[in-house]
């Protein structure tokens, strides 16, 4: 079960959310239902402490006429349910703070004065949670975590195109999607393990074998699905080859 | 085989393995479960030379007869604790002296008590690591089950008092006065407890006693000594350097003030201008034209001064005033390319100590923040964003700037890769060493819609 929470100062703002919710429900009939609707976040944070939650789906405003913000709420719920998906509601038509995003990594934004948008964008927003929800279990919805202090990064399995050792600094690993390069502490051999479609195919590279283009024997390379292209070594290939079959099979 | 090297050999045999548990405790206790090459080579080569000392010790004991030397291993162990704190954790000063008396303290006290719970069950195989001669063949096979024990054991007990102390340790961390108190105590603590081993282990004798005494402060002092110039030479380049940058970016600071103040009046020039305009609308009464002049031209002039000195003022809760500087050096520079490049800060938390050497870090923020310009004298427009944040004690920096859609993140990962022209975009890769450096920062960079991000977590303890 999908547990969804509001919070939300405006009553009629409130309700709106509410009723997207439920439209939802009535529509799609996803596991998943409105667990509390409250105005202050002070209610939230009880609810969660009295019924723990688990990857709960949470719209909070951030304007709240109260003494804590939408944003500092969404940090004391990532305490609480570290496997949150937030949903920040606001007004400011003009780019939505960095710190929002980075710091509470909330998966997005509704935005109040766009009252044509509101319910296209929400349903939306349950849609991907839901899906996200579904896929909990399976690797697709696996999340590969970098976790620097305090700070932590999530990055979907379903996006990671490779791992690479940094070039001239053996204990930092280089995770490469489509859009990212994040460079973090580690080694290779803490990632060739992570799941079936996570393969070594050479000293210092770890591949995701769904993400793979093509395999070019002769030239001893892979070509990723982003055009990238990676080296493979003659004592890995054949192992290799076999993964990748066993994978789409 | 002499008698004395019989015994010294017995004792490398005894020594190796209760060593070898020792540091690994020193390792357990750090948190760190990660091993690299570095540390394990540092580990067996400080293990080997801990078995050394003990057997030279022994050694030298048995032919003098006079226990002269039977501080040697102990200072031998003090002295690579406190390398491998100090050069392989890159601890400082303080707190790897802490750490390795909590570690030695820990690991003696475990020792006796698993001898002592050994003898009281077997009372006629005494193990712990002095063993008394004459040695017999069998010490070497009922050295076995106590060399297991003892190792589960010290582990067992490690991990429990690393996580037993959770809380204490972070309130240590934070608090200087704390670890200056625990320090006094760990130095005291340490000569007293070897003083009395000593004086244990002459009984009274007070010529060898003294003798050994002498010893002991001549070890321990000169190793202390040499220590303490190595970490202060260091620590002196250290200032001088992140005196000469600080210098730097304050020069580069007053000089980019400087031109602002020329700015201001040149503004101050165009605002009586504007205002001249303004009374030229009112005297003819064109109404319409005025108000037309007004949101064409003086609304959108006003939003900038207002977000640009909004931009500057946010950069007050960073303290440390290098990366202040820095960064207000760099976001002026934006500022002044064109009127259609909009910047702006968000810094709502103040930023005190960041976990990383300073010189380091206003390099790596320099050219994050030197490739944004790049980009945005190449479009001409843009917004350029500077986010800094905490999170406990990590500290992220997030510099996010417009860029031409076209460039692909797999443009910039490859090494020598330039936005414009020869001799530029050496930077990234440049960051990426220089970040890559340092085991607790983390780098993000990331392009998608046009936008482009990258952001530095900087891991506290």
């Amino acid at each position: 079960m999908l547990h969804v929470i509001i919070c939300e100062d405006d009553p009629s703002q409130r309700v709106r959310i509410e009723k997207i919710v439920h439209k939802y429900i009535l529509e799609e009939d996803p596991a998943m239902d409105l667990a509390l609707s409250a105005g202050r976040p002070t209610d939230v944070l009880d609810y969660l402490k009295a019924h723990p939650l688990k990857s709960g789906l949470y719209f909070l405003d951030v304007d709240l006429q109260s003494e804590m913000n939408g944003i500092e709420l969404g940090a004391k719920i990532r305490e609480l349910d570290t496997s949150a998906t937030i949903v920040f509601i606001t007004t400011h038509t003009d780019k939505v703070p960095l710190v929002f995003r980075y710091k509470v990594e909330a998966m997005d934004y509704i935005l109040k004065d766009q009252p044509q948008k509101i319910e296209a964008r929400t349903r939306e927003c349950i849609h991907l949670a839901y899906q996200r929800y579904l896929n909990g279990n399976s690797p697709e919805g696996k999340h590969f975590v970098v976790k620097t202090g305090d700070q932590v990064l999530n990055v979907p399995y379903a996006e990671i195109l490779f791992f690479e050792t940094h070039p001239t600094i053996r204990h930092k690993l280089i995770l490469h999607t489509a859009t990212e390069r994040i460079e973090f502490r580690g080694f290779i051999k803490d990632v060739e393990n992570l799941g079936p479609e996570f393969c070594q195919c050479h000293k210092s590279f770890c591949v995701n074998i769904k993400k793979i283009k093509r395999v070019d024997r002769t030239k001893l390379e892979i070509e990723m699905s982003n055009g990238e292209i990676i080296p493979i070594s003659t004592r890995r290939m054949t192992e290799f080859l076999d993964r990748i079959e066993k994978s789409t099979n | 085989m002499s008698y004395a090297l019989q015994y010294a050999l017995f004792t490398a045999y005894l020594s190796i393995v209760v060593y070898m548990v020792v540091f690994i405790v020193g390792k357990v206790i750090t948190q760190d479960w990660k091993w690299n090459r570095k540390e394990t080579i540092f580990l067996l080569i400080a293990v080997l030379l801990a078995t050394l000392s003990r057997s030279v010790e022994i050694y030298l004991t048995t032919i003098f007869a006079g226990a002269y030397f039977s501080l040697l291993s102990s200072s031998a162990l003090i002295l690579l604790f406190l390398l491998y704190f100090y050069k392989i954790k890159y601890y400082s000063f303080r707190k790897s002296f802490i750490l390795m008396f909590i570690v030695l303290l820990f690991a003696t006290v475990l020792e006796s008590a698993v001898a002592l719970v050994f003898t009281s069950v077997f009372p006629n195989l005494y193990f712990g690591l002095s063993v008394v001669p004459p040695i017999h063949a069998q010490h070497f096979l009922h050295y076995i089950p106590y060399a297991l024990l003892y190792s589960t054991v010290s582990l067992v007990s490690t991990v429990l008092l690393v996580k037993v102390t959770q809380s204490l340790r972070t309130f240590i961390n934070q608090n200087t006065q704390a670890q200056t108190v625990l320090l006094w105590i760990s130095v005291i603590s340490t000569i007293i407890i070897l003083l009395a081993a000593n004086a244990w282990i002459m009984q009274g004798d007070i010529l060898i006693f003294s003798w050994n005494t002498f010893f002991l402060f001549t070890y321990v002092g000169a190793s202390i000594l040499v220590f303490i110039f190595f970490t202060r030479e260091l620590k002196i380049k250290a200032t001088i350097q992140q005196k000469e940058t600080e210098q730097q970016a304050m020069s580069f600071y007053l000089h980019q003030l400087e031109e602002h103040l020329s700015g201001m009046r040149k503004f101050k020039h165009d605002y009586l201008n504007i205002l001249n305009a303004l009374y030229g609308f009112i005297l003819a009464g064109d109404w319409d034209g005025l108000a037309n002049y007004y949101t064409t031209k003086i609304e959108p002039a006003s939003a900038i001064i207002v977000t640009d000195e909004f931009a500057l003022e946010n950069l007050s809760n960073i303290q440390a005033p290098e990366i202040k500087g820095i960064l207000a050096l760099k976001l002026m520079i934006a500022q002044n390319i064109s009127m259609d490049i909009h910047t702006s800060v968000e810094a709502h938390e103040e930023i005190g100590a960041i976990p990383v050497d300073s010189i380091s870090l206003v390099r790596m923020l320099g050219i994050i923040m030197d490739n944004a310009i790049e980009e945005l004298e190449t479009l001409g427009k843009g917004d350029l964003v500077i986010a800094c944040f905490k999170t406990g004690n990590t500290v992220t920096f997030i510099v996010q700037n417009t860029c031409r859609p076209a460039i692909s993140l797999r443009d910039l990962s490859q090494t020598g890769f330039t936005n414009k022209g020869e001799g530029h975009g050496l930077g990234l890769s440049n960051l990426s060493e220089l970040a890559a450096a340092h085991p607790n920062i983390t780098l993000q960079t990331s392009i998608a819609d046009g936008t482009f991000t990258q952001r530095l977590i900087i891991g506290g303890e």
